[in-house]
């Protein structure tokens, strides 16, 4: 009955509408702009948390936050982009409670180059992959994670998790380092 | 041929786009959040009242911004108290205030019951760590005369001022120990540990605390609440690394429990909305034995005044003083504590985080699974309902509410439990509360009573 109720909702409203239902507190509007902005940001959740009950935990904080704050929201026309920088800000919450990030590195610390296989990609999943990555150390995991798939600067890094830019560096570094290592060693198995 | 990072980057990248997302928990995750999420005003009725409280709040504007400019300009007399119905403002009405989505508790002033937290230093000296409003209500807001009753029956943590320098052993009045190693909290001074302990299932049913872990029904051992303060009253978080050994007391038929974290959702203000909590998993299992479990390092001198001891000893050369439990202890050099039988008794596991803490496990018994459905004679969105069993300690929340229904879903058939609904019915509080057996058959025609906290404490235990 829930979800007949959902699809009369997402065909019945329009983007505009839903916006405008969510800043009244519209618990219909809510579902359905929390129901669109789950498949994508779900993902992102759950690459922080490791299972899907601390995404969901992620992403319903994260969704509070936007329907607490969405009157205040006025860039028309990039509310997933706004809605994935509020996820985002939660993931990072979530790993800093539960991480701790030491100094691994000078300031002056660079990145440099990790050349993989081309060929280590044609063996692998996307899941093996993800996996890789999550078997990584939590801090390295995170850092590599927000540097390469949200896009986060090693500036905007070191700002949320209170670390220096040579230490975000130091982990994307390590990222590669081992994720190379997992990727060949996939190889000769 | 090979990838540089630039090629890698976006190879990766490409291959995150390809998984689908598991959906699997949708419907969960949002059942979760909803009952969290305050209704508003209602699809259908929501333009209607925004509007109206627009104009209304804009009329209000417009009759301040007049007295105002007439007051600056000195064209304002005094008003004849007889004539001052014709000029007063609009009083403020239900429909003209702002329409509020998240709880706000009223400042303590002095037409509130307020609640002092005092904690109690080791030289019995009284010091009053933060006021906090007991929640009297405000006429016609049914969501805070909700939140009121439920302040109300709120336990009054215990304070404990200790010592970040040096290591110390709490104890609760219910039984629940933790050793807290010197240097523990991110703070100069002392701080001031806020212990709740919440054993019998009445008080988690007062406190509101209900026990799934993502909608996984748990049997719990007993749960404490314990958070840390500095000087000021201000939450404070343990340093990066830091743990806790915490001792709980032990299930009463010897069940394997393990540790479970509360997750709460925030309000703005911090203050958590405690119909939601969920409770995550760890994988630490409560242990049980005779070897020692708890050490610390000592480095300052002994100070001890009381009668309860236990035994601690360093590594060499070998010595035993005695300790009070509860006190803060120091050694003259370092040492290593060690747990007597009186600990030894206890159940264990060491945590690396303040706030709920649950000592659980997952019911699992195997027989038929049911849909409890109850009618609770009303909009179901100013409720709260609960399924408490009768063999263990167990209370599950609804899985998800519709119109005047609360549904259990996935419990087991056949075994006794409690309905217990507290709800706001024409602005006054009702409660209602009813034995069961778990079956298919809806609960409904449940009789609710005008409660106070008071009384459903004492029907809490009478029934």
């Amino acid at each position: 009955m829930n979800t007949v109720l959902t699809q009369s909702v997402l065909l019945n409203n329009t983007p505009d509408k839903v916006l405008r239902g969510c800043r009244e507190g519209d618990l219909d509007c809510q579902e359905q702009l929390y129901r669109q902005c789950y498949p994508d940001m779900i993902k992102v959740c759950y690459r922080y948390a490791g299972d899907m009950d601390g995404a969901g935990i992620i992403f319903n904080n994260a969704m509070l936050r936007v329907f607490k704050s969405i009157k205040d929201y006025t860039d028309e026309g990039k509310l997933m982009a706004w809605v994935r920088a509020i996820v985002t800000n939660c993931c990072i919450d979530f790993v800093k409670k539960q991480t701790r990030f030491r100094e691994e590195a000078k300031e002056n610390m660079q990145e440099y180059e990790v050349s993989i296989a081309a060929e280590a990609f044609s063996h692998i999943s996307a899941k093996e992959i993800r996996e890789i990555i999550r078997l990584l150390p939590n801090a390295t995991a995170t850092v590599f994670n927000l540097f390469i798939y949200e896009g986060l600067t090693h500036k905007q890094i070191a700002e949320s998790l209170g670390i220096s830019e040579g230490t975000s560096k130091w982990h994307v570094n390590e990222g590669r380092k081992l994720l190379k290592a997992r990727l060949e060693n996939f190889i000769t198995h | 041929m090979n990838y540089d990072n630039n090629h890698t980057d976006k190879k990766l990248q490409e291959l995150e786009n390809q998984l689908l997302p598991d959906l699997s928990k949708m419907d969960e995750h949002w059942k979760q959040i909803s009952l969290v999420l305050e209704p508003g005003s209602g699809t259908a009725t929501a333009p209607k009242n925004f509007f109206k409280r627009r104009i209304l709040l804009a009329l209000a504007a417009v009759v301040i911004v007049t007295i105002v400019s007439l007051l600056v300009s000195g064209n304002l007399q005094p008003v004849d108290k007889r004539h001052s119905a014709e000029t007063s403002l609009p009083v403020a009405s239900r429909d003209t205030l702002p329409h509020k989505r998240s709880l706000t508790i009223p400042k303590p002033d002095s037409t509130h019951d307020v609640i002092l937290l005092k904690a109690r230093t080791t030289d019995g000296r009284d010091t009053v760590l933060k006021a906090i409003p007991a929640g009297k209500p405000a006429p016609g807001n049914q969501r805070l005369l909700l939140e009121g009753f439920y302040t109300r029956l709120q336990k009054k943590p215990e304070a404990f001022l200790i010592n970040n320098k040096r290591d110390t052993t709490i104890r609760g009045k219910e039984g629940t120990q933790l050793y807290i190693p010197a240097n523990s909290f991110d703070a100069k001074e002392d701080v001031t540990l806020l212990l709740t302990e919440v054993y019998s299932v009445n008080d988690m049913i007062t406190q509101k605390l209900t026990t799934t872990s993502g909608g996984r029904q748990l049997v719990s051992g007993g749960m404490i609440y314990v958070d840390a303060r500095d000087k000021k009253g201000d939450l404070i978080d343990l340093r990066d690394g830091a743990s806790l050994r915490l001792d709980m007391r032990p299930p009463e038929n010897g069940a394997a429990m393990e540790l479970f974290y509360g997750i709460d959702y925030y309000r703005d203000d911090q203050t958590p909305v405690m119909d939601s909590i969920n409770w995550q998993r760890t994988n630490q299992q409560f242990s049980t034995g005779n070897q020692p479990r708890a050490y610390a390092i000592i480095k300052n001198p002994v100070t001890f005044n009381r009668k309860d001891t236990m035994v601690w000893e360093d590594d060499s050369p070998r010595y035993t003083i005695k300790y009070p439990i509860g006190d803060t202890v120091a050694g003259k050099r370092d040492a290593y504590i060690k747990a007597d039988s009186v600990i030894n008794k206890r159940y264990g596991v060491d945590i690396n985080r303040l706030g709920w803490i649950n000592c659980d496990r997952f019911y699992n018994e195997p027989g038929p699974r049911t849909e409890l459905i109850v009618d609770l004679g009303g909009n179901a969105d100013y409720w709260n309902t609960f399924l408490v069993f009768e063999k263990y300690a167990s209370i599950m929340s609804p899985s998800s509410k519709t119109d005047n229904t609360a549904r259990f879903s996935n419990v087991k058939e056949g075994e006794p439990a409690k309905i217990i609904v507290i709800g706001v019915k024409k602005g006054k509080l009702v409660t209602a509360m009813q034995n069961v057996t778990i079956s298919r058959t809806p609960v409904t025609n449940l009789h609710f009573e005008e409660s106070s906290a008071a009384t459903f404490t004492k029907n809490l235990v009478n029934k």
